[in-house]
């Protein structure tokens, strides 16, 4: 078909653009769909995007077989080839650059997840054979405390000798 | 008369300073010296490892390709470039507190009302933040972040339920002409054939009732129209 002469109505599909550091910047990389083809797409990125293409490229990957997720109906585990996942390589008449990357990950709160995930990895390897044979994690954290106490005994700061509160009454 | 072969001079040549060179050791003159004079060095008929052969092209180095990096303050992307509409205000990734400042979709009452220009253009503007949404999500399994992918998974939720209630209206729409094209095969009064008016009723009789005060209160009812098999 002519460029621009065929009409879709209603697309329901989405295309992603991706990082690719070592790629010049007159050249951009997109995740398609399996079933859309190289003209396809220079039609939606003109007609949507303005955007003017020289060449097109395009790739289909092979996804690894993996486990099916546990499912409520069917538990029984199954091997199962994802689908693939096809890739474009688009020669554009404009550069351009990726936007850089976040430079601080707080407002997504990495530290907090980190901390938890380590949290949960550490209690399920206290379930393994032989986690009894590792020094557990609380006994660092019980050398912690011990360090933490006496630097306070040591301060003088800390309470050490008993005081008698009970008083003797002369009835 | 000897018949020593002539071999280039050993000792390390002396430039002085202002001269080109700032090496004092010529390499070239001790490759021929240290070649390996084994031709059949590495061939192995167990490994099945060929004979070295020189090759020409060896003489002359690869260029280095030149690196993003050094040149990246001189690129001056157009601020008005058409896949800026891949990213949400020319950011790769949005925090969790900004990508859940959104608003509900649109509900099936409110798109029943809308023409067909209007709903396809809100189709292809949930479309665009789609793609919008899915460039997020590579990056976002890319960095690994930390949160962010539930609050993106709602936004994206909302959009797609926009372009379900679409969908539902056109669907219905479609419905409604359908049942109308049946009525109008058995009902007289329409044509769709083209040649003439669409709707001429024959029936339809218009009487108006006497208001005079001495007429009795008993008078015929104005015949109905057709009644509607709806």
């Amino acid at each position: 078909m002519k460029f621009g002469t065929k009409q879709v109505f209603l697309p329901n599909f989405s295309i992603g653009l991706l990082r690719k550091p070592h790629l010049p910047p007159n050249f951009v990389q997109f995740i398609v769909p399996l079933n859309l083809n190289k003209l396809d797409l220079k039609d939606y990125l003109y007609h949507a995007y303005g955007v003017e293409c020289l060449s097109v490229r395009s790739y289909i990957e092979q996804q690894k077989i993996q486990y099916s997720k546990p499912h409520l109906i069917n538990k029984r585990l199954e091997w199962y080839r994802p689908r693939a996942i096809k890739k474009m390589t688009v020669e554009l008449k404009e550069p351009f650059i990726y936007p850089e990357e976040p430079e601080n990950l707080a407002p997504w709160g990495k530290d907090r997840v980190e901390q938890a995930e380590k949290t949960n990895r550490e209690y399920q390897e206290g379930f393994s054979p032989d986690a009894k044979k590792k020094p557990s994690p609380v006994r660092s954290k019980l050398r912690d405390r011990m360090v933490y106490f006496e630097s306070m005994q040591n301060s003088g700061k800390v309470q050490t000798e008993s005081i008698e509160v009970e008083k003797e009454l002369n009835v | 008369m000897s018949n020593h072969i002539l071999r280039p001079c050993l000792r390390a040549v002396t430039t002085p300073l202002n001269a080109t060179s700032f090496s004092t050791t010529a390499s070239s003159a001790f490759t021929r010296l240290n070649r390996d004079r084994s031709k059949l060095r590495g061939v192995s008929a167990l490994r099945r490892s060929p004979k070295k052969i020189a090759l020409a092209a060896a003489k002359f180095p690869l260029p280095e390709p030149v690196k993003l990096e050094d040149h990246k303050d001189k690129l001056e992307v157009n601020p008005d470039h058409g896949l800026w509409g891949f990213f949400a205000d020319k950011k790769a990734l949005p925090t969790p507190l900004e990508d859940s400042e959104h608003g509900r979709a649109w509900t099936v009452e409110e798109l029943r009302a809308k023409s067909w220009e209007d709903l396809h253009k809100l189709w292809w503007v949930c479309a665009k933040e789609l793609n919008i949404m899915l460039t997020q999500r590579i990056e976002r399994e890319r960095l690994k972040p930390g949160e962010g992918a539930h609050e993106a998974r709602r936004r994206a939720m909302q959009i797609k339920n926009t372009q379900r209630g679409i969908k539902h209206a056109l669907t219905e729409r479609y419905y409604a002409w359908q049942e109308a094209q049946a009525i109008a095969a058995t009902d007289p009064d329409v044509d769709l054939s083209g040649d003439r008016p669409a709707y001429s009723p024959k029936d339809f009789e218009e009487e108006t009732p006497d208001v005079s005060s001495t007429a009795p209160a008993q008078t015929p009812a104005p015949p109905m129209g057709k009644p509607t098999t709806l």
